[in-house]
C-alpha cells in the first residue's frame, strides 16, 4: 500500500499528523541565527520563510524523537541549490541531522549529494522534486550517486511514471509523487521565479514577529477567510501567480480573442493551490510508485485534513472492491467532506 | 571573447556573421523542436562550409525523448566527434557517457539566481545576504562532481542582478545574450488554447509547433520591475548589457541568441 509522506512546520502537529495517519514526515529548519545572518531568502530550503520552518535543531531533536516512538520516519529538506558561501551552513545541519538520527535528507544540489557520501550508512538520500527526474537515465544517474528514493516532478504524466518504473525496475530508488496542494504550472528546479521576497518586505517583518499569535489566530478563522489570505499571500508571495497582463502582441495571432482567456488558467493560484491528485491514486500505486508526498510546508494550511483525506481515500482502495468510476465518485465526495468545496477538473494533478 | 552564435530554427541561419567562432543548435527547453537527423545534418554542413565549432545544445527530456537524442549523438560521433554538447538534464549525461563529445553544463543545470524582484531588494539586504544573490550556486563539492565527469564549461545566463565569478576552478564560462531565461514548463501555455477550458493544464501528446510562427507575449505586472516575454513554454526576459561585477577570465565566451531561442 502506499504511504502517506506529511509536511511538518511546528513541533505541536506531530502527535496529530501521526494520528491521522501520516507514514513519514518531512520538514526544514531555518534558525534565528540563519535568518538574521543571511535573512529568509537565502534560507537553506525552498520555503524561505520562519512560517514554514522548524525553529531550530531543538525543536527538531523532539520531532524525531516523536516520531521514532511511533515508528514514523523523519526527513530534513536541504532542497535549494547552494552558493560556495552557504556551503558551511549545510554542512553543520547535514551533521546535525545525522547526530539527531534523522531518517532521510531530501537534496537536489549535487554539492550536497556527494558530501553524503560519507554519511550513507547513517542517513539516506531522497532527490527533491528539484532534482528533475525525467526519464530512467535521471533515475539510474541519481542511483549511482546513492539515492534510496527519488521525488519525481509534478510535470509527468501517469504514463511516464509507469515507463520510468517499468525501465528502472523494482527495488531502489523508490519513486514518490505528488499527491495534493500546489501545482505549479513550472517545472520546480528549473524555475528562476524568487519566492520569499515580498515576505522580506517591512509589513511582512512585522507579522513575521507576531508568527507564533497569528498562528494560534489563524485555528479560529473560517475557512473560506484563510482561503481568501492564502490564495492573496500566494499571489504576492509567489511571483508565478501575478495576474500578469498582456502589453503587446505581435505576428501571427496563436492565441485568439475566444481562446484567449484560457490563459488565465496559467496564471491561476486557486487551482495552483487546492490541486489533488487523489483520484489517481491507484494508478499511481500499479505504477509502483511506493510513497504519496503531501506538498505545503505553510502554517495555516490544515496538514491534518489533508492527511485524513489522504488516508480516507487509500482506505476506499484498500477495500479492493469498488470500479475506477466508482472510487473517483467516492475520492470527489470525500474532497467536498474534507475540504467544503467541490473538487475541479483544473485542480487535477494528473489530468 | 570568443563570440558564438545559437538559434534554435534552421531559417536563422542568416544571423550568421563571420565573427563568429561556433554554432550553437538545438532547444533547451522543448524536446519538441529539437532537430530530426536530417535537419541536424544540414547544420553540420553548414558549420562545415564555415569551417566552425559546434555545439548541440540539449534540453530535459521525457523518456519518449531518449531515442531522439541517442539517434543525434551518433550523427555527432560519425561526424563531428570534436563538438560540444550542452547538458540540460543529468539522464542525457548519463546518455552522453558512451560518446566523445566534450559536455558542458547548461543553463537549465548551473543555478543562477536570475529573478528579477531580486533587484528590487538587493540594494537593501545585509552584504552576505546580497552577494548570495550574485553568485553561481556552484560550491566546492558540485566544481568537483564536474571535474570528474569531464565537464570544464559552464553556461550561465546575465542575470539583471550582477554576478560574480569566484573561486570556479579550472572551469571556463558562457554567456547567453540577450535573453536571460526565467522559468520553463511542460504545460505549455501555447497549446493550452487548444484544449477545453477549466480542464487543467495538461502535458500536450503532439505539438503544432505554434510558437514558432509567433511572437513572443510581452507579460507585465506592477510587481515585476521588467516585462516578461513568453515564447512558447518558456518565460525570458532581456538583458543586454554585460552585468558581471568584477572582470574575470574565466568568462570567455558569449552565446549570441539573434531571436528567442524556441
Amino acid at each position: 500500500m502506499v504511504r502517506i509522506v506529511s509536511p511538518i512546520t511546528k513541533l505541536d502537529e506531530a502527535k496529530p499528523l501521526i494520528e491521522a495517519g501520516a507514514d513519514e514526515l518531512y520538514c526544514g529548519v531555518l534558525t534565528e541565527e540563519e535568518n538574521r545572518d543571511l535573512t529568509n531568502i537565502c534560507c537553506l530550503n525552498r520555503r524561505p520563510s520562519s512560517f514554514s520552518n522548524l525553529r531550530n535543531f531543538n525543536e527538531l531533536s523532539c520531532l524525531v524523537k516523536i516520531a521514532k516512538d511511533s515508528g514514523v520516519k523523519v526527513s530534513l529538506t536541504l532542497n535549494e541549490f547552494y552558493t560556495k558561501q552557504q556551503f558551511d551552513n549545510v554542512k553543520q545541519q547535514i551533521e546535525k541531522a545525522v547526530g539527531l538520527g534523522v531518517d532521510a535528507i531530501i537534496a537536489v544540489d549535487l554539492g550536497v549529494i556527494e558530501e553524503l557520501r560519507q554519511y550513507r550508512d547513517k542517513i539516506k538520500l531522497h532527490i527533491g522534486v528539484g532534482g528533475t527526474t525525467f526519464n530512467h537515465n535521471t533515475v539510474q544517474f541519481y542511483r549511482n550517486l546513492g539515492a534510496r528514493r527519488i521525488i519525481l516532478p509534478r510535470h509527468l504524466s501517469l504514463t511516464e511514471i509507469s515507463q520510468i518504473r517499468s525501465m528502472t525496475g523494482g527495488g531502489e530508488p523508490d519513486l514518490e509523487c505528488l499527491i495534493l496542494n500546489e501545482r505549479c504550472h513550472n517545472i520546480d528546479g528549473l524555475c528562476g521565479f524568487e519566492h520569499g521576497v515580498f515576505s522580506y518586505k517591512k509589513t511582512q517583518a512585522i507579522v513575521s514577529k507576531y508568527a507564533q499569535t497569528l498562528k494560534k489566530i489563524y485555528r479560529f478563522l473560517p475557512k473560506w477567510l484563510v482561503n481568501f489570505v492564502h490564495v492573496y499571500g500566494m499571489e504576492k508571495e509567489l511571483a508565478c501567480c501575478f495576474n500578469y497582463k498582456i502589453r503587446e502582441k505581435r505576428g501571427r495571432d496563436v492565441f485568439p480573442e475566444k481562446t484567449r482567456p484560457r490563459l488565465e488558467d496559467f496564471f491561476d493560484a486557486d487551482s495552483f493551490l487546492n490541486a489533488c491528485g487523489a483520484c489517481s491514486l491507484g494508478e499511481l500505486e500499479n505504477a509502483g510508485v511506493k510513497f504519496v508526498k503531501i506538498v505545503g510546508r505553510v502554517f495555516f494550511k490544515d496538514k491534518v485534513n489533508d492527511v485524513k483525506f489522504i488516508r480516507h481515500c487509500l482506505g476506499l482502495l484498500e477495500n479492493g472492491s469498488l470500479s475506477p468510476g466508482e472510487y473517483n465518485n467516492l475520492a470527489m465526495k470525500a474532497y467536498r467532506k474534507y475540504f467544503n468545496k467541490r473538487c475541479k477538473r483544473s485542480y487535477c494533478y494528473y489530468p | 571573447m570568443e563570440e558564438s552564435l545559437y538559434i534554435t530554427n534552421k531559417k536563422d541561419l542568416c544571423f550568421w556573421e563571420e565573427k563568429y567562432r561556433r554554432l550553437y543548435y538545438g532547444n533547451e527547453f522543448c524536446s519538441h523542436l529539437m532537430p530530426v537527423p536530417g535537419e541536424l545534418e544540414e547544420i553540420l554542413n553548414f558549420a562545415e562550409g564555415k569551417n566552425t565549432g559546434f555545439s548541440l545544445v540539449t534540453g530535459y527530456a521525457a523518456e519518449g525523448d531518449l531515442q531522439k537524442y541517442e539517434a543525434l549523438f551518433k550523427i555527432l560521433e560519425k561526424r563531428r566527434p570534436d563538438s560540444e554538447v550542452v547538458i540540460n538534464d543529468w539522464g542525457i549525461l548519463e546518455l552522453c557517457r558512451d560518446f566523445p563529445m566534450q559536455r558542458l553544463l547548461g543553463r537549465l543545470l548551473s543555478k543562477q539566481k536570475k529573478c528579477m524582484r531580486i533587484l528590487d531588494i538587493v540594494g537593501k539586504l545585509p552584504p552576505r545576504a546580497a552577494r548570495h544573490f550574485q553568485e553561481i550556486s556552484l560550491n566546492e563539492n558540485f566544481i568537483g562532481f564536474l571535474m570528474r565527469n569531464g565537464i570544464k564549461r559552464v553556461e550561465m545566463d546575465n542575470s539583471l542582478q550582477g554576478y560574480r565569478i569566484t573561486a570556479a576552478g579550472d572551469l571556463s564560462f558562457s554567456l547567453y545574450m540577450p535573453y536571460a531565461y526565467l522559468t520553463t514548463t511542460r504545460l505549455c501555455p501555447s497549446n493550452i488554447c487548444n484544449q477545453e477550458k477549466g480542464a487543467g493544464l495538461r502535458i500536450p501528446l503532439s505539438c503544432k509547433r505554434t510558437c514558432r510562427s509567433a511572437e513572443c507575449l510581452r507579460l507585465y505586472s506592477a510587481q515585476m520591475p521588467v516585462d516578461l516575454l513568453l515564447k512558447g513554454n518558456t518565460v525570458f526576459y532581456e538583458s543586454g548589457k554585460v552585468n558581471l561585477l568584477y572582470p574575470n577570465r574565466q568568462l570567455d565566451r558569449i552565446v549570441f541568441q539573434p531571436v528567442i531561442p524556441l
